[in-house]
């Protein structure tokens, strides 16, 4: 009969992480086994060295450098500190400022003070004028409501938008602040840094870079060429769209909140630091240092982790991620499987080349075969990375979303160890 | 009574943080001062005793706590703090990785330091190998030795942070600790 050997559990023997019984086993084992013993000293040994590590108190120099960068996003958080930092006297004063506001924006508004407009009724006809409107015409681009238009209509679509706001409040809603790194980028016909507004582009030439800081949530770097447009900004999704040239992303943000359209797809920040080039047809490409970004186009999406990235191409949509450290031949082949006209050859030249490092590829490439060419690229990926428990070969040859998303995960856990 | 615990203990820490990311440079510095150790030195030790990577990791774990990330109380904080940090390592170490062979990232690297026979007489010395050669390993061997040894994790905790299974931290650490055994056999007589 073969003898049953503990090798593996002699480190948690020997850090007397386990039961009382195991133990006992073990320790009678070790009495009898030359071989486990063998291995019982080297793990002593190993955890004996290990035991030498120290735990260090950080210089001083970290907390001056997280100081700093407090003080120079101070203001910023200053200017989103929640209500309950108020008094009840700051608060009082705040709600009647704002009372105060109201009322002068509605009689401005309904021409109480400049009498340029026409007040109307519920009754749906105009009400009676006062006195100081009775010289006042409305100007020719204003028009006035149909009959029957109540003012609690008018109210809903003309009472003052965020657009009429505080100009702080106003400013931080819908621009950017852009620096100026290096030479005179352009802002709309301006030359340099200062403010992007929603609609505005930013341009830079040859020899200039700018940042844009975006929102509390990071900044944008835009490399030289560079053509970019600030598409919107609110609380619930920040969004460029860059035309051509390149940008490096750092942003730290709840997935989705920040995104940049190209004229091939979307790249959408999941909490990332990334680089994003766009050629002048259109294509781009994608680097992801650290963290996830997701490109989208037409309801299709690859995930780009770190270390990894991922071409597009206008009018042929989104390529299949892969390793930055992936062989030339590896990405040729890659590149003829989503752009050109490989088939099954691209794919079978792909599984033959595939190392470890391509596990994100081979991954994304399962719900983009053919089913038979789906069996080889499950075969090379469960090399590198054994489908979990409860995920068959029948179910992601079938595209079993739930068994996709599982083995996703081990292949997630496998590429950040 | 231990859940109890860790609820309560949890929802000071939130209260913590929630004070920090007002602004609060009182609970900033506490927040600091209580964790500052376990996040510098995973780091140290991680990248084999370079104080500027380390500080450096430091550093962008504590802005990420005060910015950016929310601790929804559904672990323990230190489990939740440990795991930026090995994640802030391995994005930074992903970092200086992507220009060089894959290989070195999969494989081992040689120790970073040798040094002379009477140097190895000095534990500090001997500490400082120890500590290039723990760096020299895969992170998957790396990481749970270092919350074992330097942060004294048990290894449940371990499998906490690393989201794994006991028996994965068990025949992981077993095979650094073998590791390490292979690589410095010539120091058995220190320890």
């Amino acid at each position: 009969m073969k003898e049953r050997h503990y090798k593996q559990q002699l480190s948690a023997f020997a850090d007397q992480e386990m039961n009382k019984e195991d133990r006992q086993v073990i320790a009678e084992h070790l009495m009898n086994c030359d071989e486990c013993r063998r291995e019982y000293h080297d793990v002593r040994l190993g955890a004996g060295l290990a035991s030498r590590l120290e735990q260090v108190d950080a210089p001083e120099s970290v907390w001056r450098g997280i100081e700093a960068e407090l003080n120079r996003s101070a203001p910023r958080l200053e200017a989103f500190s929640k209500p309950s930092w108020f008094s009840l006297r700051q608060v009082g004063a705040f709600a009647t400022a704002v009372v105060v506001v109201g009322l002068l924006s509605f009689f401005v508004y309904n021409g109480l003070f400049t009498g340029s407009r026409t007040m109307y009724v519920s009754t749906g006809v105009p009400a009676n004028p006062g006195p100081h409107e009775h010289n006042v015409t409305i100007a020719p681009s204003q028009t006035t409501e149909p009959s029957g238009t109540t003012t609690a209509n008018r109210s809903d679509q003309q009472l003052p938008t965020s657009a009429d706001t505080p100009p702080a409040v106003q400013t931080d809603a819908t621009f950017f602040p852009v620096e100026t790194i290096t030479g005179t980028p352009k802002i709309g016909d301006a030359a340099g840094g200062g403010r992007l507004a929603v609609g505005e582009y930013l341009e830079t030439d040859a020899r200039s870079r700018a940042r844009i800081e975006v929102a509390e949530i990071g900044n944008v770097e835009i490399a030289p060429n560079s053509r970019v447009k600030l598409v919107g900004t609110s609380e619930k999704q920040h969004r460029l769209s860059l035309e051509r040239g390149g940008l490096h992303a750092k942003i730290a943000a709840p997935p989705r909140l920040f995104i940049v359209d190209t004229p091939s797809a979307a790249a959408v920040d999941l909490g990332c630091e990334y680089t994003l080039d766009v050629d002048q047809q259109g294509n781009s490409k994608l680097n992801v240092k650290s963290g996830f970004v997701a490109l989208e186009r037409d309801g299709r999406e690859s995930i780009v982790p770190a270390g990894a990235s991922c071409f597009t191409m206008k009018g042929k949509g989104l390529g299949t991620p892969f390793s930055t450290a992936a062989t030339p031949e590896f990405e040729r082949a890659l590149r003829n499987f989503d752009f050109g006209s490989g088939g099954s050859r691209a794919v079978n030249e792909i599984v033959n080349k595939a190392r470890a490092y391509d596990i994100i590829t081979l991954w994304h490439m399962l719900s983009r075969v053919s089913t038979n060419d789906r069996q080889q690229v499950y075969d090379a990926l469960a090399k590198f990375v054994p489908p979990p428990l409860g995920v068959t070969r029948d179910g992601i040859l079938s595209l079993n979303k739930d068994q996709l998303e599982r083995w996703r995960a081990s292949v997630e856990d496998a590429w950040f160890e | 009574m231990e859940r109890l615990v860790l609820v309560t203990e949890n929802r000071s820490k939130t209260d913590l943080l929630s004070r920090c990311r007002d602004g609060d440079r009182e609970a900033i510095r506490t927040l600091y001062m209580e964790n500052q150790k376990r996040v510098y030195s995973i780091a140290l030790n991680f990248f084999g005793g370079d104080q500027e990577r380390a500080s450096d990791v430091t550093q962008q774990v504590f802005l990420k706590l005060l910015k950016k990330v929310d601790f929804r109380g559904d672990s323990e904080f230190t489990t939740w703090i440990y795991r930026i940090t090995v994640n802030q390592c391995i994005d930074d170490s992903r970092k200086s990785k992507r220009y060089l062979n894959f290989e070195d990232w999969f494989g081992f690297a040689e120790p970073v330091t040798r040094m002379s026979l009477t140097d190895k007489l000095h534990s500090r010395e001997i500490s400082a190998e120890v500590q290039a050669v723990v760096a020299s390993l895969k992170p998957k061997y790396r990481l749970p030795i270092l919350l074992k040894y330097v942060e004294g994790m048990s290894y449940q905790e371990i499998a906490g942070v690393l989201r794994c299974s006991i028996g994965t931290v068990s025949s992981r650490l077993n095979r650094g600790h073998k590791l390490l055994a292979t690589k410095l056999e010539h120091l058995r007589n220190e320890v």
